[in-house]
């Protein structure tokens, strides 16, 4: 390494790194000190590198930094004077390397050292105390926390650093190397994480929201082990110690493999040679790729000629930036463009035809323990009963093999009074969509999880999901007879008005100036008349009012259960964030709600209609 | 000494130097003359060891020059197509060059000369005329002292005020410290009052090199111009 070249990256290019601390600084200590106060939830989150902002600067700014180091290699002039110049290659190389690490790693160290100072001085005061402050700061918002959080920051932005070094040896231009940087970094990324991808996908299929979170950057993964290790979970840090030597070790091959190209590089002519024309061809393809899921994708209901549409705009754009000319409707675009579109058509094929059976997949009743089935508007059941579970199979069953029914299945309706009355009702379309996910733990331990957006009038004519409603194990879960084993004492109960209330209220002779107020007082006799009043609408409800109880409500009986006084808060909080993606930390710091119950009544649910309106008249 | 050894430098399938001689003597002034595409850049960049011959070899002072710091440390190279760092001005390439150059960075000449061609050491050297950059790339090259200056066309640009101060400048450093120079150059009648070797550079190789004194006295007399004219079409 060359000091004098090293001192003078950093000359050069410290305005970057002080930019960047500012982001930092505006994401996390300043958003703390800001408000009136900071909640744990906000540190937690900053620290386990669930920070938005934190994220993208960890993974965006060593692409930025690393073209600005390597700039030189992007322009003739300045790659014939810094070659002149007595560096070996070598020398340039692994100076532009350490520059990089040094410009990348100051704002996070900076950040780390803000952090630790409001931890000393105390400048970060939890607005919400509890039992739990003192552990939450003897555990996360501790010293050892945020050094934790400056290790994960640091090694996720080597990894990227080394990505976008790797780029930077393939690009012609700096704009170039912006573009390679951010695209290898998903790519390398997939690449690494295939297994675990594929294991992913497999598990939760394309539907879920969690394969393409698992898809998008490494983070995710320091992430995960981050917030287990700052949860207190001790038998975690062999993990995450793991994690970060394999993400470690990754970064140094790939840098490895830049050097070796670094070596290939012509001095000059850059963009010319084979090897960069090549590296730019391929880099334009995945470039029309991520251009046209993104044009998909701002489309929402992403077809296949919205991706198409986008890989066009996107490929016309990339040769553009490749050929550094507006002039590119020339017999050398055919290429590009055959194999751009043969490469999207491979792919949505795939997705499309699902050859591998992923999307399709249902696992055999012998093969699952229990199921936990999530409707939208009913709430998760958890069933291990054989004949239950037989049940959410079948129904899963028929969700993917009846694809084209579910689509036709809206305009063919459903003749039922209720569904009629909200169709009349109400004519948004999207409304009438609900989700159902399924959450299979099998018996050899893994989960399997697939989710599917369904038109509402299709399940009502499902019997499997009325049965599973229907069931005793079901019904046990149902709010109301949650709702008993609390004390009133520690209930709060509002009451809002939904969409049909103007017309309820007018119906029943209320004064509509009370749609505006939401809490009420209510003592704890009428608390016991309101919970039994719903109770018994609740359990009179069909099988279709239920899945449709979201929809045409007059009024929303919200029931919120505090923690009563003396509540063993420990043992509530470890029982909780078990079976909860919540960090006891966090919930011991912050929650003091146990539950939240929420009620829609209907025009139909008379006895609940007379007691609301006889409250609120008083 | 300055010497190439039967180098050749393809691009992409295309050649555009082969099986190229050429050697510079210790303390003297070469010109390296040509038509335009012959390939007199390509040459003076594996010179400087920007580039790697593909073929032959190429050595200053007897060593390889390709990434090889201490010859390196000793070559001076002002390039046709300048480049200086966005916001650098004159002192802060200075500092650059005094912790690169460390060891062979005369300040005091770097501050003589820059007091003699007037140049600002406190302004952008981005926002200096072509002919100001070009000072300014030939007085840092200078201050490091350098035992083999190459220059490829270093007066394109200047005013013949620069130009005499530029020339008298390498000529002192000739007489001095036996400086060895390789200069290339469309300006022939400059080459000719300055250079006491001349190589000519046509399909891809050397095609004279010697004595100019020699060479005009075989010619009987004629200009460094008229020998070029005479040689491009000789041969």
């Amino acid at each position: 390494m060359n000091k004098a070249l090293f001192k003078e990256d950093i000359k050069r290019f410290w305005p970057l790194s002080a930019a960047a601390f500012l982001l930092y600084f505006l994401f996390g200590p300043f958003d703390l000190l800001s408000g009136n106060g900071s909640t744990s939830y906000q540190i937690l989150s900053m620290l386990s590198n669930n920070n938005a902002g934190f994220l993208v600067l960890e993974c965006m700014f060593p692409v930025v930094i690393c073209t600005a180091v390597f700039q030189y290699q992007f322009k003739g002039n300045s790659n014939g004077v810094i070659h002149a110049m007595p560096f070996t290659k070598k020398e340039l190389f692994l100076t532009g390397t350490a520059s990089a690490c040094a410009l990348s790693a100051a704002p996070q160290v900076l950040t780390a050292l803000t952090f630790a100072l409001m931890r000393v001085l105390d400048l970060a005061v939890l607005r919400s105390g509890s039992e739990a402050a003192a552990d939450f700061y003897s555990r996360i918002w501790s010293l050892s926390g945020i050094g934790l959080w400056l290790l994960t920051a640091a090694v996720i932005s080597f990894y990227c650093l080394c990505i976008c070094i790797f780029a930077a040896m393939i690009s012609g231009t700096a704009v170039m190397s912006l573009l390679n940087g951010m695209m290898l970094n998903g790519l390398a990324t997939v690449l690494f994480t295939v297994r675990t991808y594929f294991y992913g996908v497999y598990m939760t299929g394309w539907c879920s929201d969690d394969a393409g979170y698992r898809f998008t950057h490494p983070a995710v993964y320091y992430r995960q082990e981050a917030r287990s290790l700052l949860s207190g979970e001790g038998n975690r840090l062999l993990a995450f110690a793991g994690s970060v030597l394999a993400f470690t070790a990754v970064a140094l091959l790939i840098l490895a493999a830049a050097w070796l190209l670094c070596r290939k590089r012509a001095g000059e002519r850059i963009g010319s040679s084979y090897l960069f024309d090549a590296a730019a061809f391929i880099i334009g393809l995945l470039g029309v790729l991520i251009g046209s899921i993104f044009f998909a994708a701002l489309f929402g209901e992403a077809t296949v000629s919205a991706y198409y549409i986008g890989a066009l705009i996107t490929l016309l754009i990339v040769q553009m930036v490749i050929r550094k000319t507006p002039r590119i409707f020339t017999k050398e675009l055919l290429l590009p463009l055959v194999c751009s579109v043969l490469l999207l058509s491979l792919v949505l094929g795939y997705f499309v035809l699902d050859p591998l059976g992923i999307e399709k997949k249902v696992p055999k009743a012998s093969e699952v323990a229990s199921v936990q089935l999530t409707e939208n508007h009913t709430g998760f059941k958890e069933l291990t009963d054989p004949d239950l579970v037989e049940k959410a199979l079948h129904l899963h069953q028929r969700i993917v093999s009846e694809p084209a029914a579910l689509d036709g299945s809206w305009e063919s309706g459903y003749d039922s009074a209720s569904t009629i009355e909200y169709i009349e009702y109400k004519e948004n379309f999207y409304t009438v969509w609900t989700s159902v996910r399924f959450d299979y733990t099998l018996t050899n331990g893994r989960t399997m999880i697939r989710s599917y957006t369904l038109p509402v009038a299709w399940l009502l004519q499902d019997d499997d999901l009325k049965v599973i409603l229907e069931s005793d194990r079901a019904r046990e879960e149902q709010m109301i007879d949650r709702l008993k084993s609390y004390d009133l004492k520690n209930m709060t109960i509002y009451i809002s008005s939904a969409e049909y209330a103007t017309r309820v209220v007018s119906e029943q002779d209320m004064d509509p100036k009370i749609l505006q107020e939401s809490v009420f007082e209510f003592t704890e006799e009428e608390k016991q008349r309101i919970i039994e009043t719903v109770s018994t609408c609740w359990l009179k409800r069909s099988y279709e009012q239920r899945l449709l109880s979201y929809y045409g409500n007059a009024f929303t009986v919200q029931i919120t259960v505090f923690h009563p006084s003396d509540y063993d808060f420990e043992q509530y909080a470890d029982e909780f964030t078990s079976s909860h993606y919540i960090y006891k930390d966090t919930f011991k710091a912050d929650s003091n709600v146990v539950e939240n119950f929420s009620f829609g009544v209907f025009e139909s649910d008379e006895a609940a209609i007379d007691l609301l309106a006889e409250l609120l008249r008083r | 000494m300055i010497q190439a050894k039967g180098i050749t430098k393809k691009y992409d399938g295309f050649t555009a130097i082969e099986n190229l001689d050429l050697n510079v003597a210790n303390g003297s002034i070469y010109g390296l003359i040509g038509i335009n595409g012959s390939g007199k850049t390509t040459l003076i960049k594996q010179l400087t060891g920007i580039l790697r011959p593909d073929a032959g070899e190429i050595t200053i002072g007897g060593e390889p020059v390709y990434d090889n710091v201490s010859v390196k440390m000793k070559t001076a190279y002002v390039p046709d197509e300048l480049y200086f760092p966005s916001n650098y001005t004159l002192d802060s390439m200075a500092s650059f060059y005094r912790g690169v150059y460390h060891g062979r960075w005369d300040q005091q000449r770097f501050d003589a000369m820059c007091d003699d061609f007037g140049l600002s050491r406190t302004n952008r050297i981005s926002r200096f005329s072509k002919g100001m950059q070009k000072q300014a790339a030939f007085i840092l090259a200078m201050s490091i002292t350098p035992d083999y200056l190459i220059l490829d066309e270093p007066v394109d640009g200047l005013d013949p005020i620069m130009r005499k101060k530029l020339w008298s400048y390498i000529l002192g450093d000739v007489a001095d410290r036996q400086l060895t120079v390789l200069i290339s150059s469309h300006n022939l009648r400059e080459l000719e009052g300055i250079c006491d070797c001349i190589g000519i550079l046509k399909n891809k190789r050397i095609q004279f090199e010697g004595r100019l004194d020699q060479l005009q006295s075989e010619l009987e007399g004629m200009t460094l111009e008229e020998i070029f004219l005479h040689e491009m079409e000789v041969r």
